[in-house]
């Protein structure tokens, strides 16, 4: 992440004399190969700045560069199938089964036949969708969670450089939100795109983003940092109102799992006799031991109060 | 039956599962599912005061 893929130069979008502009004069560098999240109140203009990048909106003065170019020159709609592009409502064509859906951009781009259909498998494994399953479905036939995978893997499909996301996750249920969202960050581990990412929840941005534009009205930068540098020192009320209390709750969201040092219990794989189930607790300074199966996979806790609950001689297998 | 968590979720989630555990732990596995090891109320603070 050390050169820039998209600079905005001065920005401005103004939509008639007498109105104070939805973006003003904006200059903003999103590096190659980074997730940056646009965040802040509603109307600040923080979408109209992703449109911007992909001429869905038309910048009234100052330069938009994409990969060394000036995008506000050309063909718009050349542009666009150079960005992918998921918004909140998804966007699918209602007509067009997923696999036509997916195949869009494709197509534009005059990829033969084979290929897509490779591609279009290829997407949707990516999203964790079975293929066999799902290609000749059409969106109504998906619940939301799957119609934003379906919407993830079109904007991807034509392997673009470049993705905008618009509030991806705004209309799905919390459960599922969380489980897009860890999806997504997997997902770009492996894929490495370079991400312009708008939200009005500062907790998505804390997880999402390697850096995170706090945005006030008129699309100005009140804050531009890491997720870690925001949280530690917001630079001014603006931003710490907009963080909430609680910084330490949102800094969880930006360790994994894997950056602990992990604790290791007792196991016994089941079937173990409680004899020796009794016995491993003893030892055990947790006073609890994990029963697995034959393949390592967790079964269930077990302490001395469980085991004592089943009422079975001491002799009798646990886990049978 | 238990709740697990994968390295790459998130410690938020992890706390979430901590605190529905009967036994204050959460159990850690790779993608297809092998124990892996414990997340725990004292290593997750230890985390989090070594950013302190």
């Amino acid at each position: 992440m050390t050169e820039p893929l998209i600079r905005l130069e001065n920005v401005s979008k103004s939509y008639g004399a007498g109105t104070e502009p939805a973006v003003k004069n904006l200059t903003l560098e999103v590096m190659r190969g980074e997730v940056l999240v646009l965040v802040g109140p509603s109307g600040c203009g923080k979408s109209t700045t992703l449109r911007l990048i992909n001429r869905l909106i038309e910048p009234s003065s100052g330069r938009i560069i994409l990969n060394g170019e000036d995008v506000t020159k050309g063909d718009p709609a050349i542009l666009r199938r150079k960005i992918g592009y998921v918004i909140q409502q998804v966007g699918l064509f209602p007509h067009r089964t997923i696999a036509e859906n997916i195949a869009t951009v494709p197509k534009l781009l005059g990829w033969d036949a084979k290929k897509i259909d490779a591609r279009i498998d290829e997407m949707l494994d990516l999203v964790s969708m079975d293929p066999e399953t799902y290609r000749d479905r059409f969106p109504k036939e998906l619940s939301g969670g799957q119609a934003q995978r379906v919407g993830v893997a079109r904007a991807l499909a034509a392997d673009p450089d470049v993705l905008l996301m618009d509030e991806p996750f705004g209309a799905i249920d919390p459960i599922t939100r969380d489980r897009l969202q860890n999806e997504f960050l997997r997902l770009q581990q492996e894929l490495k795109k370079t991400i312009v990412f708008v939200t009005h929840d500062i907790d998505e941005a804390i997880k999402m983003g390697n850096r995170i534009a706090i945005l006030r009205e008129g699309s100005e930068i009140a804050q531009l940092d890491t997720p870690e540098a925001i949280l530690a020192h917001p630079a001014d009320e603006f931003v710490e109102s907009f963080l909430g209390s609680g910084a330490i709750l949102k800094g969880l969201t930006l360790k994994r799992v894997r950056d602990i040092d992990m604790h290791q219990v007792p196991t016994l794989k089941a079937p173990v006799m409680r004899a020796e189930a009794l016995q491993e607790l003893q030892d055990s300074p947790d006073q609890v031991a994990l029963l697995l199966d034959d393949n390592d996979k967790p079964l269930r806790w077990i302490d001395e109060r469980s085991l004592n609950r089943t009422a079975q001689p001491i002799e009798k297998a646990v886990g049978r | 039956m238990t709740v697990d968590l994968q390295p790459e979720d998130t410690l938020q989630d992890a706390l979430t599962v901590m605190l529905q555990s009967s036994v204050g732990m959460a159990v850690i596995t790779d993608r297809k599912g092998k124990y892996l090891g414990c997340c725990t109320i004292e290593s997750l603070a230890k985390l989090i005061m070594s950013d302190r």
